[in-house]
């Protein structure tokens, strides 16, 4: 039997959606507000939700959201009163299972009840793979990066064509390797072409090979690496950059499995599994006709989108330790300590190279902080550490411009050195800050540190270092 | 980047002035023993962003193992003896951008450098 929750805010609607359900053995339960229905859906266990879009308490494609962030989540059914295209792929894209226009039928509502909860079933009953998931160089807990290595797990087990997507630097390489070493074919080789980095006439040669004579030069036959990857996974990495002929060439080959290399006459057979990833938004490609839009079906079967950094700054302390061990390992030194001030200026800034420059930036600070033992902010380079100050500054707006009148010097004053300037305004920002931290919380030390996130033994450290009393706000 | 090369090597100076003509030779640390070309990249704060190894035989192709990781965390162009498909399956475990073969007259090296530093 499964269990069904609906959030609407009509009662008929409820009630009716209710006894449907009920028709067909399952258990349903319903509740009018937003709230409600998060607090079931966290300590619950539904396998479905129906989720109205206009709610009281505001919009049920947001809190679809909210809701698929959790772990194991149920799916979500949207009904709406006011269906949109544009409504219906949000929703689609924030991982709803189906978009269904009131006034709801009964055809309209069995039919995905009955399909979404023989997928639960099947899901239920299947082994729990991400327990045995290898996980490489995939670090980290984050809701964001726990969904994805589900999706991950669940591509392992079949033979499907997988696409990676996500900015430079998310980790789409590590992934495909980590498929690949899960899957049933991580006996045989990956392969990788980066198709990013070749010329169009040189990936022609290199995926396909050649027979000799085919062109001037070739005097001896070559193996293309689609053979080279037969009884194993492709990975074509950046394959939004592949020339358009190509694109034909590389759908008639996962069609067929077969192929011609250069100058040949005879087809060469090699059963591969195609692991793709790309930065580019591809569907946008294929609208302005960049990319084929039936090699994009292709590789649309299964899509993995990789947050950026900036969204699961949950992981970046646990990265931050395992790229330090790392590197005392590399270069043979002792691993370093960090300050709480370090971590807080990695997890404020936004990382748009994501991973590739978060290991580079612990690397630099590393090398800066020669042979001390303890990393602080200022070992960071300049740029991440004044974006964090300018987001600290950004919380505490209103003080801006005391701080600037403090710091400021008169024109009769000779202009102070950028250091003692900076560290001058710095200084203010955290005393307003924890002024108003202490004044919001009422002195609760507990309290404070989980606004702030910062450990207890900092804040006392700031609070002596300011003068402030907990007491006297 | 970093070139290397075996020192009595017949195509190294044919590939060093091919590369010279889209990467310049003052920005080029050109190596004649493996332990070199690779310890290179080890150092702190190398800024290499390109390797190109020219193996010439299959013995040469096998010691590279000893430096499996920090090839493959570089942009590596590897030149092989040949394309034959022992050679090209033991090269794709370094995660090359790009494998060529030593018998050719590196032109195809030269175009990956230039597509890779944008030229």
């Amino acid at each position: 039997m499964g269990n069904v929750l609906i959030i609407d805010d009509h009662l008929t609607t409820c009630t009716m959606l209710q006894q449907m359900i009920e028709r067909i053995h399952h258990h349903a339960e319903y509740c009018h507000e937003l709230v409600d229905g998060l607090n079931k859906v966290r300590t619950g266990h539904f396998d479905v939700v129906f989720l109205d879009v206009n709610m009281p308490d505001g919009n049920g494609l947001d809190t679809l959201k909210q809701i698929k962030e959790m772990s194991d989540p149920p799916e979500v059914i949207i009904i709406t009163g006011v269906g949109t295209k544009s409504g219906a792929e949000l929703a689609v894209k924030n991982g709803a299972w189906d978009y269904i226009q009131k006034p709801l039928s009964p055809k309209e509502i069995l039919l995905p009840i009955k399909r979404v909860l023989e997928y639960r079933e099947n899901y239920r009953k299947a082994p729990k793979s991400l327990s045995i998931l290898k996980r490489h160089e995939l670090i980290g807990n984050s809701p964001q990066l726990s969904q994805c290595l589900e999706q991950l797990a669940r591509a392992a087990e079949n033979e499907s064509n997988v696409l990676f997507t996500g900015e430079t630097g998310t980790g789409k390489e590590v992934f495909a390797r980590a498929l690949h070493a899960n899957s049933c074919r991580s006996g045989n080789r990956l392969v990788t072409v980066d198709c990013s980095t070749l010329p169009d006439n040189l990936i022609a040669d290199t995926l396909f090979g050649h027979e000799k004579g085919a062109f001037t030069g070739a005097d001896r036959r070559t193996t293309g690496l689609i053979k080279l990857a037969d009884g194993g996974s492709l990975f074509l990495d950046e394959i939004g950059d592949l020339d358009p002929n190509l694109q034909k060439t590389l759908l008639r080959v996962l069609q067929e499995k077969k192929f011609m290399p250069v100058g040949s006459i005879n087809e060469v057979f090699s059963d591969f599994r195609l692991i793709a990833a790309t930065h580019k938004d591809l569907k946008k490609m294929v609208k302005d006709g960049q990319f084929r839009e039936d090699l994009y079906f292709r590789l649309h079967s299964q899509v993995i989108m990789l947050p950026p950094l900036r969204e699961r700054i949950e992981d970046i302390e646990i990265l931050m330790m395992h790229y330090m061990r790392k590197l005392a390992e590399k270069y043979n030194k002792e691993s370093k300590g960090f300050s709480p001030d370090y971590l807080d200026t990695l997890k404020a800034y936004n990382w748009p190279g994501n991973i590739r420059e978060f290991m580079h930036a612990i690397e630099d600070s590393f090398h800066a902080a020669g042979s001390e033992s303890i990393l602080f902010a200022k070992h960071l380079a300049e740029n991440i550490r004044i974006q964090a100050i300018r987001k600290s500054i950004d919380t505490v707006e209103p003080q801006i411009s005391e701080i600037q009148e403090k710091v400021q010097p008169s024109s009769t004053t000779t202009l102070p050195t950028l250091r003692h300037y900076r560290d001058a305004a710095l200084d203010e920002v955290e005393k307003s800050y924890l002024l108003q931290l202490m004044a919001i919380t009422h002195g609760k030390i507990k309290e404070a540190c989980s606004i702030a996130d910062i450990g207890r033994t900092r804040l006392y450290n700031l609070l002596k270092k300011h003068n402030i009393s907990r007491k006297n706000n | 980047m970093i070139l290397y090369f075996k020192k009595n090597s017949k195509h190294g100076p044919k590939l060093q002035a091919t590369v010279a003509e889209v990467y310049a030779r003052e920005m080029t640390a050109t190596c004649h023993t493996l332990k070199d070309a690779l310890f290179s990249t080890a150092r702190p704060m190398s800024f290499c962003d390109i390797i190109v190894l020219l193996v010439e035989d299959q013995l040469e192709l096998a010691n590279l193992s000893e430096y499996g990781s920090q090839l493959i965390e570089n942009n590596l162009i590897l030149i092989l003896p040949n394309k034959e498909t022992d050679n090209l399956a033991a090269g794709c475990a370094y995660r090359p951008k790009y494998m060529a073969d030593m018998n050719g007259d590196f032109k195809d090296v030269q175009n990956v450098i230039k597509k890779m530093t944008d030229l």
